[in-house]
């Protein structure tokens, strides 16, 4: 039997039984981490989206994935695999293996469906996507008549993709992120190892990290190319200045044994 | 462990293909009164 965590809404009063969240409409990236978290240890990590966005620090507006990764790795010890312009190809092939992922994208889709959270908010929001496309989405409390209840059932793939891909990245000059990519935190795959392969002829970057931040990177080349053993992807920040974190994995053999690359590089194996 | 990877002995500010990538917030959902 798969394992799903336990429905969160986000609109206060919650049918959930979480305590009132007078922030809950802002909050549904959170309460996405917090079923994410949830589903990540199989249980062992309960929390709320309310106390996940404490933990954030800010308090204003929505949040998003690199917020709600760095809390549940920092305070829970969850470790989320966050992926920008990730083809929607990797992310059904990851839901249908059994992860499961805090999905971001553009609600008007959704609200336009059987599966309205709400009957007119239609901009970029945040639910939690589970094994077999069994989705929960924060918005979905049936707190009236015409707002779906979360009950356990598999949205359809294409629905989903279509709110992904209409994810809005900005706003003037409007920037979609464009169908077929997905922007996602995926949870642990319990089953899967990882490894690198960088194709032959590549110049890529080797990173350094010293005590979880990056401290460097040069360029290094391959002209036979290699595949090696590597750990799962997370996020990592510099250790100085302002630059965004980037996704890195760490290699085990070759003689890049301990460094790191960017997580691009990486699938899963299965055994 | 003999592979041909060369590294080479400067460091690089070349920003990475995932760095400048927006990072978008969700947007606040409001109740009709």
């Amino acid at each position: 039997m798969t394992y799903l965590p336990t429905f969160q809404d986000q609109i206060p009063p919650h049918l959930s039984g979480v305590s009132a969240d007078p922030q809950g409409g802002n909050n549904c990236t959170c309460y996405s981490a917090a079923m994410a978290a949830d589903y990540d240890t199989l249980g062992a990590v309960k929390t709320t989206g309310r106390r996940i966005r404490e933990l954030t620090g800010d308090k204003i507006g929505g949040t998003n994935l690199a917020q709600v990764d760095t809390v549940l790795r920092d305070q829970f010890k969850v470790n989320l695999d966050t992926r920008y312009r990730l083809p929607w190809a990797e992310f059904d092939r990851r839901i249908r293996q059994g992860q499961g992922a805090i999905l971001q994208g553009w609600y008007a889709p959704i609200r336009d469906s059987r599966f309205r959270g709400s009957e007119t908010f239609g901009e970029n929001h945040a639910i939690f996507v589970g094994p077999g496309y069994v989705v929960m989405d924060p918005l979905c409390d049936g707190r009236r008549p015409g707002i779906y209840r979360y009950h356990g059932e598999a949205y359809p793939p294409t629905l989903l993709k279509e709110f992904a891909g209409q994810l809005l990245l900005a706003e003037k000059p409007e920037r979609r992120l464009g169908n077929g990519f997905v922007y996602a935190s995926f949870t642990r795959d319990r089953k899967g190892t990882y490894a690198v392969t960088i194709p032959a002829g590549s110049r890529f970057r080797v990173y350094r990290v010293v005590r979880g931040k990056i401290a460097g990177r040069r360029w290094a080349t391959t002209h036979a190319g290699f595949t090696t053993r590597s750990t799962q992807a997370a996020l990592y920040p510099w250790r100085t200045g302002t630059r965004p974190r980037i996704s890195l994995v760490r290699l085990v053999g070759t003689s890049l044994n301990g460094q790191y690359v960017s997580s691009r590089f990486a699938h899963e194996v299965h055994p | 462990v003999t592979d041909d990877i060369k590294i080479e002995d400067q460091e690089t500010d070349e920003p990475d293909e995932d760095e400048d990538l927006p990072e978008p917030k969700n947007d606040e959902v409001e109740e009709p009164a």
